[in-house]
């Protein structure tokens, strides 16, 4: 058989197929031999530019990989009451996941202070281990697959990772043995200390099984069964010595799929409901580490001393035994301060309401560990493309010295300012949903912005008194999100009508834009147009799209884009006044400046604008109708649940999750009965949540 | 150059074996480590790349107008750096420390992205657009049979960054920035114990086992078929990975500390130099991307964003143009000619040295700046800076500077008394040539990076209908651009 085969891999290699015919072979030719190990013969996607043309693959790793077949999106979605949610597929760790994960385990099993520091704001590991631990590589995200979450695909990258990472942390503690650390050897635990486990450096198995059953519990986020502790025991026998014993099996447990990945294996069948299941206590546990807290379960700690563990509730069968009891732990992890490793007064949870103290000097930073975790879906789901400074072209340069008011030391302020316009949209959205109970409505138009002393300098040009965060209302021609510096500055004196158009096309209503091709596309089609005194910004976009080939995607751009126009870019507001434009001159010294050569008329004002099917709008007239328009629309709605949803479960929405999407924009829509946070804390509960669809 | 067949017993034992899988521990480890072929056909070559941010500014990179050259057919001048410029320097930034390796030195002028490329590093290595589905050569590189052949490297790239790196892989049909360290100890330490004989030990053996939990995993009637086929990934890659170990070079790891640099961003280019050359002379990577931009502001610490976008951008304003200088003179003196000068200074097994093993490829994502500079150009991509060390075991012959401008057009950057007529910016060649250089230099094959369009091989931005049929300046140039740069072979 074994001859047969090479000869027929032989002449598969000359193919230049052998991933995909030789796997097949090797399925045929173990008939007989083995039922419980394949390889499926389509496994083995592309990657681009490999070297499959030679048959060979390469051996340093990344020739193969795992990239889940594209999403079907939807259109719509309705709830189809009964129906089963959509496949849950089996996903592992996202970078975020994974880092505040191993944060997780190391500070759980008390083994940060032998391998590292940690960054208390954000869970961060710092010390030696921090660079290895960075070497996860990034998620794929891209403009229509906003969340690291769902990136399931999976490359050699990714394991080459795992395994620097489970090697660097074994060698760690290899190190700690061998400096024969006494809390270390305290850490292994009371059947631990003997003198012939520290002198002799062998493990006795009682230690070796206290050992695998405190950490093996904290890694794999289950209830540990005798097929791990076999698995375990097997690790060890591996080695003689303990130097080896202990770091081996830290390591193994960094590299089980059940550290890596979410697995929901061990769910319980829904009679007569085939494919579904219902998670058992750990299964809800771990959703919920990661839901709540973007990590591990073991993360959820209280400052009390006590620990709120979602893992000891798993043990105890507390989010099974009933609705009741299940909802009485939610609310104890919601209420959880964070960060979990180390508590001070100052990490309390974020209940300063709004109509408290003005003096709300904290930014994002300083929020529990649900608040924190939710600001890192705004983040996703919000960011621009970042333009942390400012052009020092003559023309920019120009604009901002004839802004009035104009404070003489604002070009110095740049880098300051970026921060503080990502800080304030994130205190916005911050607060929003969980101070004010504010809905998606609320998002787009409100218009609180809590700012220190630059912002509120940036936008109005008046200096306030401190530069601590304080609460500012009501500020003219303003409202929510879209009127936000981050959201408008370009960093130049071009406002860029059509990435904010861009913008709010794909991330506020969720229409698929594909990327324009330049190789499709005229010489410098899609660059900015060129300047003209005779022109707005508007004007000259306007102009530069009009061609038939443009206008497919552009008509659905523009206006939304256009609609902005009474706001500059920097993001103040200029409604009522005129836009400058300007030309350039060669100065003696071969320097270039600008002047004014032109004030033109500013139009936001849009007509016909397309949303969405039987969503048209007459027309719209600036940010804060524009605004109007969006949290009015049940596209839009339905767009931020959407984004959320992929969010939270790690995939696109399918045509079965009507009812759970339904749910989170209803839910979010009732400012009494406590808006988008409300709508987050009782999302644990519904059905969706904790059954498990299995795909074929 | 000899092909090393590579050994797919390990491979091969490991699904023959499926059947057992369970009951035993993956075979790979008990192979002698000699099991693994060894390099072949002398020293392996070696690529790094060195990105700084926001081109170049022409008066301070460039040499002035006025050195001698000899011209060739297809718009080509040949210069000899040696001659032209032994006796003063290059230009400002490529000073006369470098004198004592001009002989080293390929510095060419006249390359051009066909497309506007904005402020992409990953421009640099090839993968020009946000929406391109090529990866950047060093990906490819790593992924070539040429190129590593079977020789197991503990990272086959190694990607040193403050904060960004202009490498790019690609992740099923979408192409993502790669990942990179950024602290020099913990690279070196994760380089040289995973080479370490008690720490491969310990790890194939932990794999062997790991191995058997994802398949016992597998065995779940709650899985997909879908989900199953990604634990096969899982299974395959991390048999990789085994197999690699024990293929791995065994070096002792040098006694060598990094401190922590923190904000000393001169400190932190040196180290990343450092641990960049020990790690290509142990043979535990054969590539290496250096990404030199700073997070913090000011031309002191580095090249930042900020202070040089700008100055990129506004030609005249000479606070910010001196930024632009000192923070490029940075990446030139203690990134580029400390690799040079580093690896000079390693022997290698053919009396020759690492340097002349390696292609060293310092480059930008921008073309150079004029003096005259219009606005509506401010991310023009026209003349690359490019300047290479090294030869590639004589794949390229060094010591000269190969203008490939074509001086008979009109112009790019407009006309201006400020900028003499000799230096004025003119369309040259595809830049993508550079990439086939490279690519071939390491010893990539054509089929390994080809992609099919305009002419059979490396159309990256470009297709039939593309941006440079449309522009009459590469109309002449098209069919060559799957083509070694002409001339660079000596």
């Amino acid at each position: 058989m074994i001859k047969v085969f090479r000869k027929l891999t032989k002449s598969v290699f000359a193919r230049g197929r052998y991933y995909l015919l030789a796997a097949t072979t090797i399925v045929v030719a173990m008939q007989g031999c083995s039922d419980g190990f394949k390889i499926d013969s389509d496994g083995l996607p592309s990657e681009g530019l490999l070297a499959e043309s030679s048959g060979i693959p390469p051996v340093n790793n990344s020739s193969s990989g795992f990239t889940p077949p594209a999403p079907k999106i939807p259109a719509d979605v309705t709830c189809q009451v009964g129906a089963d949610p959509g496949a849950t597929p089996l996903r592992r760790l996202s970078k975020w996941h994974y880092t505040h994960t191993m944060v997780a385990l190391l500070s759980g099993a008390d083994l940060i202070a032998t391998s590292g520091g940690y960054n208390e704001e954000w869970g961060v590991l710092s010390g030696p281990l921090a660079a290895v631990v960075d070497s996860i590589p990034f998620d794929a995200v891209s403009n229509q697959s906003l969340f690291s979450a769902a990136d399931r695909s999976v490359h050699g990258d990714h394991i080459d990772a795992y395994a620097f990472i489970a090697s660097s942390v074994a060698d760690s503690i290899a190190l700690q043995i061998d400096q024969k650390s006494t809390r270390f050897f305290d850490l292994l635990g009371a059947n631990c200390v003997s003198d012939a486990i520290r002198v002799n450096q062998i493990l006795s198995e009682v230690c070796r099984d206290d050992f695998i059953n405190k950490f093996a519990r904290l890694a794999l986020r289950k209830k540990i069964n005798d097929e791990d502790r076999l698995f375990f025991k097997n690790v060890a026998s591996d080695f003689t010595v303990l130097r080896e014993q202990v770091p081996g099996l830290i390591q193994a447990a960094l590299l089980h799929p059940r550290f890596l990945m979410m697995v929901e294996i061990d769910s319980i069948p829904v009679q007569g409901r085939p494919g579904l299941f219902r998670l058992n206590d750990y299964e809800i546990a771990q959703r919920l580490g990661y839901y709540l807290l973007g990590s591990s379960p073991l993360a959820s700690r209280d400052c009390a001393g006590t620990r709120a563990e979602m893992l000891d509730d798993a043990e105890r069968g507390v989010f099974t035994a009933s609705e009741t009891s299940r909802r009485a732990a939610f609310q104890k992890y919601l209420a959880a301060p964070g960060p979990t490793y180390s508590c001070n007064a100052a990490n309390g949870p974020l209940r300063n309401p709004i109509s408290g103290d003005p003096n709300l000097s904290h930014n994002y930073g300083v929020l529990s560990h649900f608040q924190k975790n939710y600001i890192n879906f705004y983040r996703e789901w919000l960011n621009p493309n970042p333009v942390p400074f400012i052009s020092e072209d003559a023309v920019t340069q120009k604009f901002l010295k004839d802004l009035e008011p104009f404070s003489p030391g604002f070009q110095t302020l740049h880098h300051g300012v970026y921060n503080s316009i990502r800080d304030e949209t994130y205190n916005f959205v911050g607060r929003m949903t969980f101070d004010a109970n504010g809905t998606y409505s609320d998002l787009l138009l409100n218009n609180s912005y809590w700012m220190n002393g630059t912002m509120v300098e940036y936008l109005t040009g008046f200096s306030p008194a401190a530069n601590y965060v304080t609460r500012i209302q009501n500020l003219p021609g303003r409202a929510g999100l879209l009127t936000r510096a981050q959201f408008l500055y370009t960093g130049n004196a071009d406002s860029h009508p059509i990435n904010r158009g861009v913008f709010i096309r794909r991330r506020l209503l969720c229409d698929q834009l594909p990327s324009p091709s330049p190789d499709a596309l005229p010489d410098r089609a899609i660059t900015t147009p060129d300047a003209n005194t005779n022109l707005t910004t508007r004007q000259r976009y306007e102009q530069k799209t009009s061609q038939r080939s443009c206008q497919g995607c552009h008509n659905l751009i523009n206006p939304l884009g256009f609609a902005l126009e009474n706001f500059d870019s920097f993001g103040r507001d200029r409604t009522g006044r005129s836009e400058p434009v300007y030309t350039t001159a060669k100065n003696a010294d071969g320097s270039t400046s600008a002047q004014v050569a032109n004030r033109l008329p500013i139009n936001a004002r849009v007509n016909n604008v397309y949303i969405g099917a039987n969503e048209n709008v007459a027309a719209i007239d600036g940010a804060v109708e524009m605004s109007q328009m969006l949290a009015s629309s049940g596209k839009s709605q339905m767009c931020f649940a959407r984004q959320l949803f992929r969010h939270t479960m790690g995939r696109f929405e399918t045509s079965q999750d009507g009812c759970l999407l339904q749910y989170m924009v209803n839910g979010q829509r009732n400012p009494a009965g406590g808006g988008i946070q409300r709508m987050l804390h009782a999302l644990p509960l519904q059905e969706a949540f904790l059954t498990k669809k299995v795909g074929p | 150059m000899s092909r090393v067949v590579w050994n797919r017993k390990t491979r091969r034992q490991f699904l023959i074996d499926g059947s057992s899988f369970l009951a035993l521990p993956f075979l790979a480890s008990l192979l002698p480590r000699e099991a693994g072929a060894q390099a072949v056909g002398g020293e392996a070559k070696r690529f790094v790349s060195i990105f700084s941010p926001n081109g170049q500014r022409s008066i301070d990179y460039e040499p002035r107008a006025g050195y001698a050259f000899t011209s060739f057919p297809g718009d080509i001048r040949e210069t000899n750096l040696q001659a032209a410029f032994g006796a003063s320097r290059i230009s400002e930034i490529l000073d006369n420390k470098f004198n004592p390796f001009l002989n080293k030195l390929t510095l060419v002028r006249g390359l051009d992205l066909a497309v506007d490329a904005g402020h992409n590093r990953s421009a640099m290595l090839g993968h020009f657009l946000t929406s391109d589905s090529f990866a950047t050569i060093d990906q490819v590189m790593a992924r070539s049979q040429g190129v590593y052949g079977s020789r197991a490297a503990v990272l086959p790239i190694l990607n040193l960054a403050n904060q960004d790196i202009h490498s790019y892989r690609k992740s099923g049909e979408s192409v993502v920035r790669a990942s990179f360290f950024s602290s020099p100890q913990s690279t070196f330490n994760l380089l040289f114990n995973f080479s370490n004989p008690s720490t491969r030990d310990r790890s194939t053996k932990v794999l062997n086992r790991v191995m058997a939990s994802y398949s016992s995993v597998k065995q779940s009637p709650q899985l997909s078929t879908e989900d199953k086929r990604m634990l096969d990934q899982y299974m395959s890659m991390f048999n990789d990975v085994a197999v690699k170990m024990n293929q791995i070079p065994q070096v002792a790891k040098p006694n060598v500390n990094f401190p922590d640099p923190a904000a000393n961003q001169e400190l932190r280019f040196q180290q990343m130099v450092d641990v960049t050359v020990l790690a290509l002379q142990a043979g535990l990577t054969q590539i290496a991307n250096i990404c030199c931009t700073s997070v913090e502001g000011g031309a002191s610490q580095g090249p930042n964003d900020g202070g040089w976008h700008g100055a990129h951008h506004a030609a005249g304003n000479e606070v910010t143009n001196r930024d632009h200088l000192v923070g490029h003179k940075l990446v030139a003196d203690q990134v580029f000619l400390r690799l040079i000068q580093k690896m000079s200074q390693v022997s290698t097994s053919d009396g020759k040295t690492l340097l002349d093993q390696s292609l060293i490829f310092w480059g930008n994502e921008l073309g150079t700046v004029s003096l005259d500079q219009p606005a509506s150009w401010v991310h023009d991509t026209e003349n690359m800076p490019v300047v290479i060390a090294g030869s590639g075991q004589n794949f390229i012959q060094p010591g000269r500077l190969l203008d490939y401008m074509q001086y008979g057009a009109t112009p790019l950057a407009g006309v201006s008394n400020a900028v003499p007529a000799a230096e004025q910016k003119r369309p040259g060649r595809l830049y993508n040539q550079l990439l086939v250089t490279l690519l071939q230099g390491m010893g990539a094959l054509p089929a390994e990076y080809a992609t099919g369009a305009a002419g059979g091989s490396m159309s990256y931005g470009l297709t039939s209908s593309g941006k440079a049929t449309r522009n009459a300046r590469y109309i002449t140039k098209i069919a060559e651009v799957g083509q070694v740069l002409p001339r660079i072979r000596g």
